[in-house]
């Protein structure tokens, strides 16, 4: 049987957060979650994740400012970028920075964990064997 | 195939979008100020100097002459100092009312965004809901039908928010100087990935000399992503018609269309669009794709936004060898 997708949430949202952990739980996948971009930033350095769901817009280390890091600090995880703000700009400019895809909340589950299994796929194709 | 830079297309005739104004070009004659206040005043003077040396007949006729001129030269200036105030109210209240439209904008913008969070929200505790009963075998058609009703007036409301945020794109454009070839590849890396996971070649063919313009930054790049967005539909039509072997390219183009234009093309090698569509490609709900699957507002948004930058959209396609979509945009504010 394949290992579980871990999953990091990073969303200030806390009901947001605790939420989607046992969605994505009960989708066979390890959910973890951070409320900061800081806060993510602890967490990745203890444990690896294959995907990042990142919240663009947070008090304190927001995720524009905190994608850098991740891919510094986990340059094999997959972000995808996940916020209430519609913008191409905010969307490209994230994706120059490193995300692999930017979803528009309120993001359907399905759709979420499809781009979820998209992103791991991807991750999983870069890896040297 | 059409991906080919739109500068070596011979046929066919490009059909240009139906409704486009000509690229603009206020370039109002301004009299010199030189003639009315240099000119003038040494004409004035000069025949002072003969009028004190001549015989009196001639002085007088220079005295009239003198009157003459320095009156025409205030009566102009009087008109040229009213014009220029006039344009400087103008352009305070252009100034104005598009700071009053960025505001509403930015306001719109934050609204959807305040609002999609608890959306988001809902739409989960909703899903965890049904899953929680169905894990419990508890599901009645009644609780599965209230589940769903919560989530049809979540997509509701995302519907809602979604048009706020396209209100507040539909400001007056904001223009600034930026390279054409930069604003393009901005969203040639955004649709990239997903052409890759599509099998979908993204050629780049950009001017070396591409101008910077005046343009509305994002405007211009939701335009282009549109295009990016259409080309990569037209190639999943022609993948689904021709199984695993068929591999689309996209090329994307910039280029001087004319002495005062510059150009940005999107060329697909999908089905290409059908001759009788081909005046019709711009038209609000106008679309080929199946029910569901597009709502047919993307090319008529894409050639609302070129309009409003003062530029003008064409399509050339021949069925079943792609199509290419060039906005022409006027070299305002160019640099070199």
């Amino acid at each position: 049987m394949s290992e579980p997708i871990r999953v990091l949430i990073v969303d200030d949202e806390e009901r947001f957060r605790s939420t989607l952990v046992k969605l994505l739980a009960s989708r066979g996948m390890t959910a973890a979650a951070a409320g900061s971009g800081e806060e993510a930033l602890e967490v990745l350095a203890r444990e690896p994740f294959d995907v990042i769901l990142l919240d663009v817009r947070m008090p304190g280390m927001g995720g524009m400012k905190a994608l850098p890091r991740i891919k510094e600090l986990r340059p094999e995880a997959e972000v995808l970028a996940l916020t209430g703000h519609a913008s191409v700009d905010i969307a490209s400019e994230m994706i120059a920075k490193g995300a692999a895809d930017y979803l528009l909340k309120p993001c359907p589950l399905d759709e979420l964990l499809d781009g979820i299994r998209a992103a791991f796929d991807r991750g999983r194709a870069r890896k040297p064997q | 195939m059409s991906g080919n830079s739109s500068t070596s297309r011979k046929t066919p005739d490009p059909v240009p979008a139906s409704g486009t104004s000509p690229p603009l070009g206020d370039k109002r004659a301004v009299p010199g100020l030189a003639l009315y206040t240099v000119l003038v005043p040494v004409l004035a003077g000069a025949a002072v100097l003969t009028a004190a040396a001549c015989a009196p007949a001639m002085g007088v006729f220079l005295a009239v002459l003198t009157l003459a001129l320095t009156a025409w030269s205030a009566r102009r200036l009087a008109g040229l100092a009213g014009r220029a105030e006039g344009e400087r109210c103008l352009l305070t209240a252009k100034l104005m009312q598009s700071q009053k439209l960025a505001a509403v904008g930015e306001l719109s913008s934050g609204i959807a965004h305040e609002i999609n969070n608890p959306l988001a929200i809902i739409s989960q505790e909703a899903e965890l809901c049904g899953a929680l009963v169905e894990a419990k075998g508890a599901m009645d058609p009644e609780l599965a039908d209230c589940l769903a009703e919560i989530a049809r007036q979540v997509a509701r409301g995302r519907d809602i928010t979604r048009r706020l945020l396209d209100f507040s794109r539909k400001m007056e454009p904001v223009t600034q100087l930026e390279s054409l070839d930069r604003a393009v590849e901005d969203m040639v890396v955004l649709v990239e990935k997903e052409a890759r996971l599509r099998n979908v070649n993204v050629i780049r063919r950009y001017d070396p000399d591409a101008p910077r313009l005046l343009i509305d930054v994002p405007l211009l790049r939701q335009a282009v992503i549109n295009l990016l967005t259409n080309a990569l539909d037209a190639l999943e039509e022609k993948d689904q018609a021709g199984g695993e072997e068929a591999h689309g390219t996209i090329v994307v183009s910039t280029w001087r269309s004319g002495p005062g234009e510059a150009a940005i093309t999107v060329a697909d090698d999908g089905p290409g669009v059908a001759r009788e569509n081909l005046a019709r490609v711009f038209h609000p709900f106008f679309t080929t794709k199946p029910p569901g699957k597009g709502t047919g507002l993307g090319l008529s948004i894409t050639h609302n936004i070129v309009e409003r930058m003062g530029g003008r959209m064409e399509v050339v396609s021949e069925p079943g060898q792609g199509a290419a979509f060039t906005i022409h945009l006027p070299l305002k504010g160019e640099t070199p």
